[in-house]
């Protein structure tokens, strides 16, 4: 059944083309002759999953096997879920147009908490059953990965396994096995076992979780013998050999990132102890010039773009930054191509560099200081001066930019009211340090905007265990904070995100199985794009909490002992729970540790034996 | 050089707006490596013009575009190469020199719709179009910057013709107003008959026929040698 969409339904749709596919590279194959359909959901709107080099990836690796083909799917925005849930229309893949039913696996990535809601609204659209004991010989597999997956459990009840870590080998060792299993003609569970023996696989319905009576875990153990107790991720260990999509979908609809993404290393060697990313992607690894350039130039001739961005987690740390970005530069100036450079430490090199790339309207320029003072800074080893910072706003302002944003965190662990006025205080230097610049030398206009989000502490970082500041603190640090901005200067905008959206995140970040409940509950109560202000109904998910009889601050306020079983203990992202332990104990101390290129700290992920794990001389597992 | 061509935009690719269909080519002419030539300056910008933005929803056969290049191209090599570089749904049909300086944009005078629609039941199109062509004047409204402002489109409608198409469903030939001066789009259109005929029409299918220009008392399509 192919799902026929006409000028009734898309002519009364916002963005249609949302829903259309065909664009160029969409790969094109007779379903008839392949073995193993495969539906890539993006629990978002399309134009935030079309910016997603994950799925670009997955996509490209899964459509080069002749016996797969991969389709991709998305949330349907409000407007055509109505029109689908009235008509009867089910959940459809973009190339194919047919049912996600019918597919042989459905497969979630998981970017951020909040979309949660959104993997259960498209499950239903699908029509198929929500949990997965539910499901049955007809059904596709539902399998997720991702990020998010680090800690499966709030999701447990409704994904049939997880993959953990990087998916571009795992996920052709589980076709292999679903074909394996297809044609063996054995039932579903069969094939469960078959994918759990894979490394990586999580199989959540092949483990018991035990509680306390003060509801903390008192054990996670699997149920059958030949499961593994923990189950490690899988990450790729040579970054030049894996497989990179060079001929990309281009979208006819303008997306979040409508540009080519190179990818140039994974990992950070920072540390910083509130970035879950700089722990689950460890270690560091580079790809080398030469493929950069190779897959930079096949990037642009096989897709059109005037746009190249470079993908990291921290430019600034790419070994041969400056002899790539020459190379790459002049590629891009011969074709007219922009090249953008996020994530880059702003010093005398890099303005130089920015100015070359793109013909950039000097307007904004983004700044991570995440905390207002040196100790905080110190506490979750952000690992830059105010030093640094007044040397980078100089730079910045004295190259014409008169517009910056400065990026903070509240409520991180040890912050008191003199770190809150330190935001304050950093957001007046800069309008010092824009005001001493001589006027014929700097732009007019200065604008400074403050950003602060709430701290969510995340599974597998130092800070694993705090308790999160509730919403009422986060509401009384900000509006402390609004009234000392608002005294500084009339340059200042300071923008807040809100704190129920970073509480319930806290939530889910660490919730166990029991969490699962809520979410169906929330979802029926009608929420779903909670990432989206506009669909966020906090009082839904305070009602479905309540219904559930389950307290949001156990999992979001209470701070937790080092011995709690915590519920990703059978998950093991490479990083060893005494390092993180330590990395806490020096955070309390303010205490720096250096990055990982300076010297290795013995955080565990040398078990890989890849990337920078292998170069940089080991300290061994000594502090 | 400057080379004016002709597209058609299929139904598989009506769901996006002007800009989107911007880009579009400017990717595909990336893609062909096609070099087009580029604005000075700050921000350069690729030197394609498009005659008539394409509102979304519409398919057309009759589109143009100029666009100025770095080197030279026979038309033919061109359309090929172009082609080559566009997704399913848009075609290059043809393609000519341009010695004109003329703006494309500014040529345009008219274009030709057929409108699919139904009908309510009473009605009957032959009385329905001799009752649009019969008025002096049909009054819409038409959303402007500064609001709803009434407007009237009948010296605005050059031919109408129309018959059934079998079934329920109905369709109108109509050489509409179009380009800088005076627009009419074929919903706007459809509202004056719903006006005239006091009645509801469902749009099933607007498709865009041609684009004009006028040369004395005829009109002429974009690429006639006359414009060129």
């Amino acid at each position: 059944m192919r799902i026929r969409l006409d000028d009734k339904i898309l002519m009364n749709v916002e963005k249609p083309a949302r829903y259309t596919g065909g664009e160029w590279n969409m790969v094109v194959k007779d379903p008839e002759n392949v073995d193993v359909r495969f539906a890539f959901c993006f629990p978002d709107v399309y134009e935030v999953g079309m910016s997603h080099l994950g799925m670009k990836i997955l996509y490209h690796v899964l459509n080069k096997r002749s016996d797969t083909y991969c389709e991709r799917v998305f949330a349907p925005w409000a407007d055509m879920e109505k029109i689908m849930r009235e008509r009867g229309i089910p959940l459809f893949a973009l190339e194919t147009k047919d049912p996600v039913k019918e597919f042989d696996i459905v497969g979630f990535t998981l970017q951020y908490e909040m979309c949660y809601t959104n993997v259960l609204n498209m499950l239903d659209l699908a029509g198929i059953p929500l949990l997965a004991e539910e499901r049955g010989k007809n059904h596709p597999f539902v399998i997720a990965g991702g990020p998010c997956a680090c800690n499966p459990e709030p999701l447990a009840d409704f994904i049939d396994f997880f993959v953990i870590g990087e998916g571009e080998e795992v996920i052709l060792e589980i076709i292999d096995a679903y074909k394996e299993w297809k044609n063996s003609g054995s039932g579903r569970t069969e094939f469960l076992r078959m994918a759990a023996k894979i490394p990586g696989v999580y199989v959540p319905s092949f483990y018991k979780v035990t509680y306390n009576e003060d509801n903390t875990i008192s054990g996670i153990k699997p149920v059958y013998p030949g499961i593994p107790e923990k189950v490690r991720k899988r990450i790729i260990k040579d970054m030049d050999a894996v497989d990179f999509p060079e001929d990309i979908v281009v979208p006819f609809i303008g997306t979040v990132h409508d540009r080519i993404m190179l990818e140039m290393f994974r990992g950070c060697i920072r540390g910083c102890r509130f970035c879950q990313a700089g722990f689950i992607y460890r270690p560091v690894r580079e790809k080398s010039p030469g493929v950069l350039l190779k897959q930079a130039k096949g990037s642009i001739e096989k897709t059109g773009y005037e746009e190249i961005s470079l993908v990291s987690l921290s430019t600034s740390d790419y070994s041969c930054l400056a002899d790539f970005t020459e190379e790459l530069l002049k590629l891009t100036e011969e074709r007219k191509i922009n090249l953008s450079l996020p994530s880059l430490r702003i010093d005398n090199f890099t303005i130089d560099l920015m100015e070359k790339a793109q013909k950039v309207r000097k307007s904004g320029l983004t700044f991570a200081p995440e905390a207002g003072t040196q100790r905080l800074r110190d506490v979750i080893n952000k690992g830059i001066t105010e030093e640094d910072m007044e040397n980078s706003l100089r730079i910045a302002f004295e190259g014409g930019w008169n517009n910056v944003k400065l990026y903070f965190m509240v409520g991180l662990p040890t912050e008191t009211e003199e770190d809150i006025a330190g935001i304050a205080d950093l957001a007046k230097k800069a309008v010092d340090i824009y005001y001493r610049i001589p006027k014929e030398k700097r732009a007019k206009g200065l604008n400074v905007t403050v950003s602060t989000s709430c701290f969510v502490p995340k599974p597998f970082t130092p800070f694993q265990w705090f308790g999160q500041n509730t919403v009422e603190e986060f509401h009384k640090k900000q509006m402390y904070l609004k009234d000392k901005l608002s005294k500084v200067s009339r340059a200042i905008t300071y923008n807040w995100h809100d704190a129920r959206v970073s509480f319930l995140e806290a939530v889910f970040a660490r919730g166990d199985r029991r969490v699962g409940r809520v979410l169906l509950r929330a979802w029926r109560n009608g929420c779903r794009f909670d990432a989206w202000n506009e669909f966020f109904k906090y009082d839904a998910w305070m009602q479905a909490f309540e219904e559930e009889g389950i307290d949001p601050a156990f999992y979001a306020n209470r701070t937790r002992d080092y011995g709690e079983i915590l519920p990703w203990s059978h998950i093991d992202m490479g990083v060893s729970q005494k390092f993180l332990q330590r990395e806490c104990e020096k955070a309390y101390k303010g205490i720096v540790t250096p990055n990982c290129r300076i010297q290795c700290t013995g955080c565990g992920s040398a078990v890989f034996g890849a990337g920078i794990c292998k170069t940089v001389s080991a300290g061994g597992n000594t502090p | 050089m400057k080379i004016r061509f002709r597209f058609d935009r299929g139904e598989e690719l009506k769901y996006i707006g002007h800009l989107d269909v911007m880009r579009l080519f400017e990717r595909a002419f990336k893609r062909a490596e096609i070099p087009v030539t580029h604005s000075q300056g700050f921000n350069p910008r690729p030197h394609i013009v498009f005659a008539q933005p394409m509102a979304l929803g519409l398919s057309s056969e009759g589109e143009f575009a100029d666009v100025e290049l770095d080197e030279d191209y026979e038309p033919y090599d061109f359309i090929e190469r172009l082609n080559s570089a566009l997704p399913a749904g848009v075609r290059v049909t043809d393609a000519k020199k341009v010695k004109n300086g003329k703006n494309i944009m500014a040529i345009v005078e008219a274009a030709r719709y057929r409108i699919d629609f139904g009908l309510v039941p009473e009605k009957n199109i032959d009385g329905v179009i001799s009752e649009v062509l019969n008025r002096d004047r049909i009054i819409v409204l038409k959303k402007t910057k500064s609001g709803e402002k009434e407007f009237d489109i009948r010296p605005l409608i050059y031919e109408l013709t129309g018959g059934r198409n079998g079934g329920d469903s109905y369709f109108f030939n109509v050489l509409l107003a179009a380009g800088q001066e005076n627009n009419v789009r074929p919903e706007l259109f459809i509202t004056g008959v719903e006006t005239c005929t006091n009645s509801d029409i469902e749009i099933l299918r607007m498709h865009r026929i041609m684009l004009y220009g006028r040369a004395g008392d005829r009109w002429l399509p974009l690429d006639d040698g006359k414009f060129l």
